[in-house]
């Protein structure tokens, strides 16, 4: 018994050696199995959302993101929508935009930037904006993340 | 009867030679490539860093020494690695802060701590909270975790002695002064890092955000940090800048303790989990032991005490970086492989673990070495370091 827990824990040691060559040897395959076999991805928080809508304005372009309320497992009722400004050559002074985030056909909020000063400020025209979340100044243009809440569910009035 | 043990005379030169020589060839081959480089910088920057790294695994082989040439790759590793990353940001970006760009585009690099902060989340929802890309990139996500699995199945926690790219700065200044100037610092700062863990974990999956990232991680101050634009950013900017200064320089260098490693790291913490399934570990041979309290006193991560010197072992905090091992006046400690026979088979784990972990280190490291050689040499030739 002694003999064959000492054998077996040399070839773990050995093992082990084994497991370095292995971990670097094979670093770009493991590095994509393991990304395909997990799943993972980047949260969408972190992301901002996949790009839904680009509209093109002459001087910038606006493009807007998926509104993102995930969570840990479910949606939260707190989430943000992300609106990127790629400025082009003839930039206006300001911009302002109006967004319609849920596509209802009414624009939920605008957003005015001052090109000149990256000063950006927001006028909600409905309930559930809550304000800038976070902006970003790019080298072409500005990321805003404006923060949204959820309007409760109806609650249907039992039968 | 154990026999006794003590640490022993250099090994003749041949024999030496005989046991580094698979080293030698590991090492050109993952240092290399198979190929030499053609460009001179390049070339230069290769033999400097083989020599190096070789250099070192000889002399521990040939004296039976581990700690302090360990420690010097250590600490130099983690010197190149910030002249390297930071180079490398400045190359990339202009500065050493992340721009705005960076974060939306996903090229933040993935830093092992930010693991800790990461796995409910990918346990729960397969999501990574973190701005970074998963694949294909420079310290792309699943790139750092695969490295992370490897690492802990080899080393277990002695990651934190031979792979961690931060940890060299306080083993670096906890060995500045020959004895401690603060001697009473309580063991029980060693349980500080759970808390930390478990902290960061679980206020990270509730806010959707790496929060040891954002508002703590003391080694933003050599790496990369958000510009300061706001009062937040500043009160981050200064938290990181105290706890490194606290916790990676000053403590370590009056305490001559690895204070962030030990009290302060989530990751060190969640590494400590690996340390049991791991075939390395640190033991101390009771008999022979003298109860000096030699190696207790010179653990630089409070993981030995009496229970270890009655032969229950290094805790599970133990970074395997062999401080105890050379200290130990007897050879009483000594590493160790799980199931093997207690102190006769210690050469032959000290050999496995070294190759393991030498091995880990330069392939690891060897890279950004290169790196960092090649841009302070250009630094030296042109008056630029990028």
């Amino acid at each position: 018994m002694a003999l064959l827990k000492s054998t077996a824990g040399y070839a773990w040691g050995v093992l082990c050696i084994l497991v370095v060559l292995a971990t670097f040897l094979g670093h770009g395959f493991l590095e994509e199995r393991f990304a395909k076999a997990s799943g993972i991805r980047i949260h969408p928080r972190m992301t901002g959302g996949e790009a839904v809508r680009t509209i093109e304005r002459g001087g910038y372009t606006v493009t807007l993101h998926r509104p993102v309320f995930d969570g840990l497992i479910s949606d939260r009722r707190t989430g943000f929508v992300r609106v990127d400004f790629t400025r082009e050559d003839r930039v206006p002074p300001v911009i302002e935009e109006q967004i319609d985030w849920d596509g209802d056909g009414r624009h939920d909020f605008s957003v005015v930037i001052d090109t000149g000063t990256s000063k950006v400020s927001l006028r909600a025209a409905g309930p559930g904006v809550t304000g800038i979340e976070q902006l970003y100044v790019l080298k072409r243009g500005w990321a805003v993340r404006i923060g949204l809440t959820r309007a409760p569910a109806v609650e249907r009035p039992a039968q | 009867m154990t026999p006794e043990v003590k640490a022993g005379p250099p090994r003749r030169p041949l024999r030496t030679a005989l046991l580094a020589l698979p080293m030698l060839l590991l090492t050109f081959f993952f240092l290399t490539g198979g190929r030499l480089p053609s460009d001179p910088k390049s070339l230069i920057a290769l033999v400097v860093t083989y020599a190096f790294v070789n250099v070192l695994f000889v002399l521990m082989i040939h004296t039976g020494r581990t700690d302090r040439y360990r420690a010097t790759f250590f600490v130099i590793y983690a010197v190149l690695f910030s002249v390297s990353f930071i180079a490398h940001m400045i190359d990339a970006r202009g500065s050493m802060s992340i721009a705005d760009d960076e974060i939306l585009a996903g090229r933040t690099p993935f830093c092992h701590i930010v693991i800790t902060m990461t796995l409910i989340p990918a346990a729960l929802g397969k999501t990574i909270i973190f701005p970074g890309t998963i694949t294909k990139a420079y310290a792309s996500v699943a790139g750092m975790l695969v490295i992370w699995i490897g690492a802990s199945l080899a080393l277990g926690r002695g990651w934190c002695s031979w792979g961690c790219f931060f940890g060299g700065w306080d083993d670096g200044f906890s060995r500045l002064l020959k004895k401690p100037l603060i001697r009473n610092l309580s063991p029980k700062w060693s349980y500080l890092p759970y808390g930390v863990l478990l902290a960061v974990a679980l206020t990270s999956a509730a806010v959707l955000s790496p929060t040891y990232c954002v508002w703590v991680c003391p080694f933003k101050a050599v790496s990369e940090y958000v510009p300061v634009t706001s009062v937040e950013t500043l009160i981050q900017a200064i938290i990181f800048i105290t706890l490194f200064a606290g916790l990676a320089v000053a403590l370590p260098f009056l305490t001559k303790r690895r204070t962030q490693c030990s009290m302060l790291c989530p990751f060190g913490a969640l590494q400590s989990f690996t340390n049991p399934i791991n075939a390395f570990e640190v033991r101390i041979d009771p008999a022979q032991c003298k109860k000096c309290r030699l190696c207790v006193n010179n653990c630089p991560t409070f993981s030995l005490d009496q229970g270890s010197l009655e032969g229950k072992g290094a805790g599970i905090t133990c970074v395997k970086c062999g401080k105890c091992v050379d200290a130990c006046p007897r050879g009483a400690a000594y590493f160790h492989i799980r199931g093997t026979p207690l102190l006769r088979s210690a050469e032959t784990g000290r050999l496995l673990f070294l190759y393991t972990a030498v091995l880990f280190m330069t392939t690891f490291a060897g890279g950004t070495i290169q790196n960092a050689l090649m841009r302070i040499m250009n630094l030296l030739v042109t008056g630029r370091i990028v």
